[in-house]
């Protein structure tokens, strides 16, 4: 049986480039409040390069956009923690994390509750990237 | 003794709890298209917000939508002129500028949904799978963080794969 994760709520992050881009620093993923809410279980991810998604809803640029390349995006790494610092995700390639990458397939986790100011991106280059750009992700969850 | 494997017991315990679900056509449900022509807004703007035209077997409490995908100009364009009136679909280069929002009745946000990866055959084939029981469909909408290639001359065309609530 081929299977896929089931869109029940999503939320959309991002992680900045602020400044100058760095290879090896870590960008954090922006607050969102909603997501910092107790009963809320993370099963799901995706992140978008250009080409899912240009700009955001907050304007920003998606990683190589000013350079309108995709390069970015198998230069980019993420780490995500859970609410006890746990890095159950550590620098899995932002490529792997693109639905159009895999076969058209959601990135499944085990279902569990994240740190989301905890988690952040690393660049392995800076080729093709321009400062305040970001990494665009949506995190899908449940309320339990 | 039984091995249990924690792969297998993980995928198992997400399909029985439906975080997972069988990606093939969705047979079985009911489906309509829905179209957005922008002419009916006038030129394009960013923040836009278009919303979807009313239709109570889409909000929550008659429906729930089991899948959607957007129709990209490759795969099917204009939209039908009747009901009308007839728009041209979107590249995804284009789509890759928009976003649709699922909101409930007190328009809170339930999902951010790239139109580009709506797209099924930008995704293999499979159609994006939903389990949406909390929208009200006349005040989802799509909004457009880029205009520049855009024209009065085009629209959306949705196709939403649903179960009536009985």
């Amino acid at each position: 049986m081929d299977t896929n994760a089931v869109i029940i709520m999503s939320q959309l992050v991002e992680a900045q480039v602020t400044g100058t881009p760095a290879t090896g620093r870590r960008y954090p993923f922006l607050e969102i409040p909603n997501l910092s809410r107790n009963n809320l279980v993370v099963y799901a991810i995706e992140a978008f390069g250009y080409g899912q998604l240009n700009v955001t809803p907050n304007g920003n640029a998606i990683l190589g956009g000013a350079a309108t390349s995709a390069t970015p995006t198998q230069t980019t790494v993420v780490t995500l923690l859970d609410n006890r610092k746990n890095q159950f995700v550590y620098q899995i390639p932002y490529f792997s994390l693109i639905r159009t990458n895999n076969g058209g397939d959601l990135i499944y986790l085990q279902p569990r509750q994240i740190n989301l100011t905890d988690c952040f991106i690393q660049l392995t280059s800076t080729t093709n990237v321009a400062a305040s750009e970001v990494a665009a992700f949506n995190i899908y969850y449940y309320l339990t | 003794m039984r091995t249990i494997n924690p792969i297998q017991s993980t995928f198992n315990k997400a399909l029985a709890s439906g975080l997972l679900r069988d990606t093939r056509a969705p047979y079985g449900f009911d489906s309509i298209s829905v179209y957005v022509p922008f002419s009916v807004f006038g030129v394009p703007v960013v923040g836009g917000q278009y919303y979807m035209p009313a239709n109570p077997l889409l909000n929550g409490n008659r429906g729930t939508i089991k899948a959607m995908e957007i129709m990209d100009s490759a795969t099917a364009t204009p939209t039908p002129s009747n009901p009308g009136p007839a728009a041209d679909c979107l590249t995804t280069d284009i789509l890759a500028d928009g976003m649709f929002y699922f909101t409930d009745i007190d328009r809170e946000i339930i999902a951010y949904v790239p139109l580009a990866t709506l797209v099924r055959r930008n995704n293999n084939g499979k159609i994006p799978l939903f389990q949406m029981t909390r929208q009200h469909w006349e005040n989802c909408y799509i909004d457009f963080f880029r205009v520049s290639s855009l024209a009065a001359s085009n629209g959306i065309w949705l196709n939403v794969y649903y179960t009536p609530n009985i």
